[in-house]
């Protein structure tokens, strides 16, 4: 017997969502509120709770438009003329731009970047949230990273960011009161041969004992 | 049998090594001359006969790898220079970079010649900030002189080098998450095929060679393929030349030593290394970065029906000659030849839950088994160092690595997998103890 049913519909569609506009510059204020987990067997809560949350809290700092001086911008050409595209500037231009607003990428960042290239800012900001040494806050003035992976930890690493901790009174992951320093651990930094290591801001100490990390803490605090 | 070589260390510890001045006065850019009077093939063919075999890991003969690249240059070649090192143990590039830049910009015009590109990419990861500078500096002296350029060495064969920096992302290292990264996208592994050599960075012919294995050849076309294949003692499982080997851990003297091919562990830690701190007893080596098998000291080699294991047979693993095919054979792997010491005052439980927090803390998150597996092994282990793991749990571990291994996109699934299943397996007594008493027979501690 042949098929010969009809189907009518009779419901309507319509969007009653909240008045969500799309033009809006940064997805800002699309965010939701992050919602607090209890720490327990579904917590993703990463070894650097303040420094990898892949949320950013608004801030004055993001009102203002960023932007890069003379000298930085010849160093983004500089950067673009090394590739045959602009994505592929995307991470050394998120480094120069980090660097320029006190070692943190904020919205008004990935907006710059994704505009100067021509890219998505979700594209952007996907970049950004994968690598590790993006800053999606404010870190301190130095950052301090212990290495503290098998080789290290064979030489005694784990001593050492306990002596941190206890030194600078914080956390790993977290940053001094007056704002200073950042101590946070490092996932194997290429120095096993000279274990136990740490890198501030840009150098690695190496061989390092409790009294030589106390000389380079108290260099650090005093400025 | 120790063989010392110095043909990229020899700068080592010299003052203004990284310079081309003095580079060159060490016999340095003769190579690339050599090989620039070749053609492309003869140049593939000279670095066959050195049986290169890739020191990031994988152990794939580099001048087989440079002859899949399409003869015919129909879209631009690219060279990339895998440094973003960060398997933990391994220390080997940084140090060439730092100390020796030019061996590298010299290698990567050879490898670029061979493959048919213009432009070579070196990859660098983020924290090594004096290798970057060390590396541009040399780059600009190398433009300086007309070695990089539009005629390197009158050779009408343009040449540049950049370098290109990651964002501390170890699976980087990975070629094609490196690529995807170089593209400037989020560092995931690519599915493979394509390869490469045929889809690779900007969706153009590449090859992804690893620090040390451009850098070594210069010394290749300096010496002629064949002769710097015969250094080694495993030149007739071709596995040719010299190498950089690492030991770090509980020696007491945790370094780099350049050698020819053939060094046995044990001569890395007791001879180069000096022995075992304290003078304990050696309890496992991890011979190549923690993705390969953890071994005990008293292994044993056993392959029966392989007349190439025929002299090692029945011996202690640690007089096994380090090669590639030697240490797959025997069920284990070469890794990048960096070896991780564990002298009989560690605890292995406390070992593996480190090396595991590294791969959770790694695990890029694109493939399911490899992101969740990670995680759950070190919750395992979490609980279990705490003393308040069970059987069941142990047993889970294992499963969990099998579950891991070959389901994942690219070889970060293996190399978590790997410490789990062999640390599991061999320090099972270890970790029942954990269970049962909450470690209390164990040193609890890591450091010597």
């Amino acid at each position: 017997m042949a098929f010969s049913g009809t189907f009518t519909f009779t419901g309507t569609f319509t969007f009653t969502g909240a008045g969500m506009s799309l033009d809006t510059p940064l997805c800002g204020s699309l965010r939701f509120a992050p919602q607090a987990r209890p720490p327990g067997k579904f917590s993703r809560k990463f070894m650097q709770p303040e420094l990898g949350s892949s949320r950013r809290d608004p801030s004055p700092e993001t009102l203002m438009a960023f932007a890069l001086n003379a000298e930085q911008e010849l160093k983004l050409e500089d950067i673009l003329s090394r590739y045959p595209n602009k994505m592929a500037a995307c991470i050394p231009a998120l480094h120069l731009c980090q660097e320029a607003n006190e070692n943190w990428v904020s919205e008004d960042i990935i907006a710059f970047v994704a505009k100067r290239l021509e890219l998505s800012t979700a594209h952007v900001q996907g970049v950004v949230t994968f690598y590790t040494l993006f800053n999606q806050k404010k870190p301190g003035k130095h950052q301090v990273w212990v290495c503290h992976t098998l080789s290290c930890a064979l030489r005694g690493a784990e001593d050492l960011v306990k002596h941190c901790e206890k030194r600078l009174g914080v956390h790993v992951g977290e940053t001094t009161k007056d704002g200073r320093i950042t101590l946070r651990t490092a996932e194997c930094l290429a120095a096993c041969g000279t274990a136990p290591v740490m890198q501030v801001d840009k150098r690695y100490h190496e061989n390092l004992t409790t009294q030589e990390v106390d000389r380079i803490l108290d260099r650090l605090i005093a400025g | 049998m120790i063989k010392l070589t110095n043909y990229l260390t020899h700068s080592y510890g010299k003052p203004d090594s990284w310079k081309l001045s003095a580079y060159e006065a060490a016999g340095g850019y003769r190579g690339v001359r050599k090989a620039l009077g070749m053609s492309r093939d003869q140049v593939i063919d000279e670095m066959k006969k050195a049986h290169i075999r890739g020191r990031g890991g994988a152990g794939f003969d580099c001048g087989t790898k440079w002859s899949f690249m399409p003869k015919e240059v129909k879209k631009p070649h690219y060279l990339v220079v895998n440094a973003d090192e960060g398997e933990p143990g391994t220390f080997k590039d940084r140090s060439i970079m730092e100390l020796n830049p030019h061996s590298l910009v010299e290698g990567c015009i050879i490898g670029a010649y061979a493959i048919g590109a213009h432009a070579a990419y070196i990859y660098v990861r983020d924290e090594l900030h004096l290798s970057k500078e060390r590396l541009w500096a040399a780059i600009h002296e190398a433009r300086a002189k007309g070695y990089l350029g539009k005629t390197p060495f009158g050779k009408d064969f343009e040449m540049q080098v950049y370098v290109h920096t990651g964002a501390g992302a170890y699976i980087c290292g990975e070629e094609t998450a490196l690529l995807n990264s170089l593209e400037g996208r989020r560092g995931e592994p690519r599915l493979k095929p394509p390869f490469p050599a045929q889809y690779g960075a900007f969706g153009n012919p590449s090859t992804v060679n690893n620090v040390e294995t451009i850098a070594i050849a210069p010394s290749v076309f300096e010496m002629g393929g064949d002769e710097f294949s015969k250094l080694s003692a495993l030149h007739g499982l071709n596995d040719g030349g010299a190498r950089i080997f690492g030991v770090s851990g509980h020696v007491k003297k945790p370094g780099l030593y350049e050698a020819a091919v053939g060094l046995t562990l044990r001569d890395l830690i007791y001879d180069l290394g000096g022995g075992i701190l304290n003078d304990r007893p050696l309890l496992a080596v991890i011979p190549g970065g923690s993705s390969c098998p953890v071994h005990l000291a008293d292994e044993v080699v056993s392959v029966p029906n392989d007349p190439r294991f025929e002299p090692y047979n029945g011996k202690s693993l640690l007089d096994l000659p380090l090669g590639v095919d030697t240490f797959r054979g025997a069920g284990s792997m070469l890794g990048t030849c960096c070896a991780t010491v564990m002298s009989d005052a560690t605890d292995p439980v406390l070992a593996l839950h480190n090396v595991m927090r590294f791969y959770r803390h790694e695990s890029c998150g694109q493939c399911t088994p490899c992101r969740e597996g990670c995680g759950w092994i070190e919750r395992i282990l979490n609980k279990i160092v705490e003393g308040k793991g069970s059987i069941a749990e142990l047993d889970q571990i294992s499963e969990i690595a099998s579950d891991i291994t070959g389901n994942t996109i690219c070889a970060f699934g293996d190399g978590a997998a790997q410490p789990a299943l062999t640390f599991v397996r061999k320090f099972r007594k270890q970790l029942e103890d954990y269970v049962h008493t909450g470690g209390k027979s164990q040193t609890g501690r890591l450091t010597p």
